[in-house]
């Protein structure tokens, strides 16, 4: 019975609806497809500016050394590379994404950086994370969040693993506040984003569901409402860029 | 916001790639790990964190932790005190506000003075030795005969201002100048508290 029903439940997919047990196949096909070309088409969308969203990011996690640090969906690794020498050999930096190939990536290019030592990888669902309770100093979710299907049991999961008084960092495309450049910003991510991708990667699909999938996100408020509801408190959040990205940063209590 | 966070980063790369030409440097820094230096910047308003470590100093405008040392001056003063070679007379300017251990500063400080960068060896993984060499030279040659010249310049135009177009007085002349002067103005000190002194109406036992 409740198989059945979990089954019949449906969630977005960009623009799409989805069986929910059909998204994460979805997801991940995308992923596998831009895996390889994943830096490169990041600095080309962005202009670069990716660097600076993920710098402030860092600031704001008050890693220290000797800290456990869990970066999920941390596709190629920008954030672990940082983590790892902020934590040093006393801590521990865990990669986690859902997606082999982009851990795949992720690993070989840390270690042709020379980052090992205090760094692992994992292969892990944000919904189920496999980590005992209490585990973690600081938790990021860098560009991953709406991937997820079930948003709640993810933040949930993140709270579990947690220790009292660490931190989770979502750092997710959000909504411009400005309707001028909103508007700039819609034109830009559907007619440039599948035009880049498909000369980059050959696949404007995977660009298109990335426009998509990014005005199916929750804004910055209700994002921080659902961060509550879950149980984190100090709840708040940091725009960039007019509002394109947010940072938000939730508390263990 | 983004903008002083990209202007940070390029600073940080900046001074990492000074650092990686020193390795002494790098270890060093690496023995301040852990130690966090809080600059306050005034006119403009600028926090900035300098947050030495392993591989260079990072910058940072949000730290949650406690720092070392907090080192409050307007921007101007702190340019000058990062450029000067005079550093021990600007620390002692009012409009400068230092607390916290200043030992970590003064370190980071003399770390940064004993910086030196080995510019052939950067240039030699790109050129070669040989070539490295050869231009290290020329560079070397050129940093001697501008320092050269420019001594050079300044003796010839005290000289010329003081011997010869008699618009300056000799050193000697001017330091002699100077004691005296300053001699008489604690002389006028002196004598400005005893007038004041003498104006006071005077007390007698009784009104104490």
């Amino acid at each position: 019975m409740t198989d059945k029903s979990s089954t019949d439940r449906t969630t977005h997919f960009g623009y799409q609806t989805v069986r929910e047990s059909e998204k994460a196949a979805k997801v991940a096909e995308v992923f596998h497809s831009v895996a390889a070309k994943y830096d490169l088409m990041n600095d080309l969308m962005s202009g670069g500016v990716h660097r600076i969203w993920k710098r402030f990011t860092i600031e704001l996690s008050g890693v220290r050394p000797g800290n456990r640090v869990l970066d999920i969906a941390g596709g190629t690794g920008d954030l672990t590379r940082k983590f790892s020498s902020l934590v040093g050999p006393t801590g521990e930096v865990v990669l986690a994404d859902i997606n082999a190939s982009m851990l795949r990536v992720g690993r070989d290019r840390l270690l042709d950086k020379g980052v090992a030592g205090n760094v692992r990888f994992v292969q892990a669902d944000a919904e189920k994370l496999p980590f005992p309770d209490n585990h973690f100093d600081c938790i990021t979710i860098a560009f991953g969040l709406r991937n997820v299907t079930h948003k709640e049991d993810a933040i949930a999961s993140m709270l579990r693993v947690l220790k009292p008084g660490g931190r989770l960092l979502v750092l997710e495309f959000s909504k411009p506040e400005n309707e001028l450049l909103s508007k700039a910003y819609d034109q830009y991510s559907f007619t440039m984003l599948p035009l880049i991708g498909r000369m980059v990667t050959g696949d404007p699909e995977s660009y298109r569901y990335l426009a998509e999938s990014i005005r199916m996100h929750p804004d910055q408020e209700t994002l921080k409402g659902m961060m509550e509801t879950a149980g984190f408190a100090r709840v708040t959040y940091h725009n960039m860029t007019g509002g394109i990205v947010a940072l938000h940063r939730g508390i263990k209590p | 916001m983004l903008l002083s966070t990209a202007l940070l980063a390029g600073v940080e790369r900046s001074l990492a790639l000074a650092i990686d030409q020193d390795p002494l440097t790098a270890q060093r820094l690496a023995a301040l790990e852990g130690r966090a230096i809080l600059l306050c910047v005034r006119q403009p308003d600028l926090q900035l964190y300098l947050l030495p470590g392993h591989g260079g100093v990072r910058l940072a405008q949000h730290y949650e932790y406690d720092v070392d040392c907090t080192l409050s001056a307007p921007a101007s003063l702190l340019a000058r005190l990062a450029l000067s070679s005079n550093r021990q007379q600007l620390l002692l300017s009012p409009e400068l506000e230092l607390t916290g251990d200043t030992q970590v500063l003064v370190q980071l400080q003399n770390i940064f003075n004993d910086l030196q960068i080995d510019g052939e060896a950067a240039l030699a993984r790109w050129l070669g030795p040989v070539a490295a060499h050869a231009l290290g030279n020329l560079a070397r040659g050129s940093r001697n005969w501008l320092g050269t010249t420019r001594q050079s310049l300044q003796r010839a135009v005290g000289e010329y201002l003081t011997e010869e177009g008699r618009q300056l007085v000799g050193r000697a002349e001017a330091d002699a100048a100077a004691a005296s002067i300053h001699e008489l103005r604690l002389q006028l000190d002196r004598l400005d508290a005893r007038i004041r002194r003498l104006e006071l109406p005077e007390t007698g036992p009784d009104d104490a």
